[in-house]
């Protein structure tokens, strides 16, 4: 139980984070769409981060009345091995070991972001005149 | 005219989509600010330690003790509410500045960047900012420091690097704290440092308990060669 509370607060943090630099992007336009990274090494998990940012735009003056989108990307954690050099997948994300020769001596190529990657608007076009005729 | 068409969006706004690549990390704004601690600490030559734990693994007694063998050491205690480990401490004559991160389960840059320009860091050498006893996430925030330590007592169990690998992972030196106590909470080192090494074969870990002055002196040593290269490293042209 207090693993799971502990859990949910990181994401908390996380997703305050996150909000703020969408507030920022908003200036740009109404938000539709915004499609985040997530690697599976930072330990964070999607359905907090929703919900989390789902109450927060709640309280935000600039996103409240924005409808938009969370498309998650999962980023698989890979490592480069310093002993064989080949780059490979982990299979246990708790194991950094290099599948190919068993090493440990490995560093982490992806697998740790947590990014913002592409944000759809909804652009305001205020000429007046009509796109159809 | 277009005489049949309905002209009811006619001098309205109409939407149309915008895709902007983004890629920025939800953390940039973190990294920036630890970015710029890291530095001003180099500057002003502070070897700064996050000291990360579970909540009573011993963070504060560990600072108690390794305050006899670090010269000029600091602390910055983050804690949800109280200032208990501050007020203990400044008893023992460090110099602590409080954080309290009320809902916030780590401390952040900014918090640490607030601190670094109210303290008196007039002759420090070491700063220890102690973190919110967590095992999840401190180590993944930046806050400007040089290493990562990382207190683990036995009466937590020695399923703690199995079940926390992250962290683990992400420190430099790991304590095992209060082995005095092993014989009565069913401590198994063999499995402990079994998957030490399955996570990070080369991570230093040293044990210690409370009353036993040379255990806490051997960690110093090894924090103040890793200053020395620090210093060494930092200062090449």
């Amino acid at each position: 139980m207090v693993i799971l509370i502990s859990i949910k607060m990181h994401e908390l943090t996380e997703s305050k984070e996150l909000v703020k630099l969408l507030e920022e992007f908003s200036q740009n336009g109404r938000i539709k769409e915004v499609t985040l990274v997530l690697g599976e090494l930072t330990g964070l998990k999607k359905e907090p981060i929703e919900f989390y940012v789902e109450q927060l735009k709640k309280e935000s003056e600039v996103l409240k009345d924005q409808l938009f989108s969370l498309i998650f990307i999962e980023e698989k954690g890979e490592v480069i091995c310093n002993s064989c050099n080949k780059e490979t997948t982990i299979i246990d994300p708790f194991l950094f070991v290099c599948e190919n020769c068993g090493s440990q001596d490995v560093k982490v190529k992806s697998g740790k972001d947590f990014l913002i990657k592409e944000i759809v608007f909804e652009s305001t076009n205020s000429t007046g005149v009509s796109p159809v005729v | 005219m277009c005489e049949g068409h309905d002209h009811s969006h006619d001098n309205e706004h109409f939407k149309e989509e915008k895709k902007k690549t983004v890629n920025i990390s939800v953390r940039s704004a973190n990294d920036t600010i630890a970015h710029q601690n890291q530095h001003f600490l180099e500057k002003k030559k502070i070897f700064t330690i996050n000291l990360m734990g579970s909540p009573g693994a011993g963070k504060t007694t560990f600072i108690e003790h390794i305050a006899q063998h670090l010269k000029n050491l600091a602390v910055i205690q983050g804690d949800l509410e109280s200032d208990v480990d501050k007020v203990r401490l400044e008893k023992s004559g460090i110099p602590t500045y409080q954080i309290n991160t009320h809902s916030g389960c780590h401390l952040n840059a900014k918090m640490i960047n607030e601190a670094l320009m109210d303290m008196d860091l007039k002759d420090i050498g070491y700063l220890i900012i102690e973190n919110v006893g967590n095992l999840v996430c401190p180590a993944d925030v930046k806050l400007g420091q040089q290493m990562n330590i990382l207190i683990s007592s036995t009466a937590e169990g020695s399923d703690k690097p199995k079940k926390y690998p992250l962290i683990f992972r992400d420190a430099d030196i790991a304590v095992i704290s209060k082995t005095d106590l092993i014989p009565y909470v069913g401590f198994d080192e063999n499995i402990y440092m079994k998957d030490i090494r399955n996570i990070k074969g080369d991570l230093s870990v040293h044990k210690v308990e409370k009353g036993e002055p040379k255990q806490f002196e051997m960690v110093a040593k090894e924090i103040e060669h890793k200053k020395s290269h620090w210093h060494g490293h930092s200062h090449q042209h």
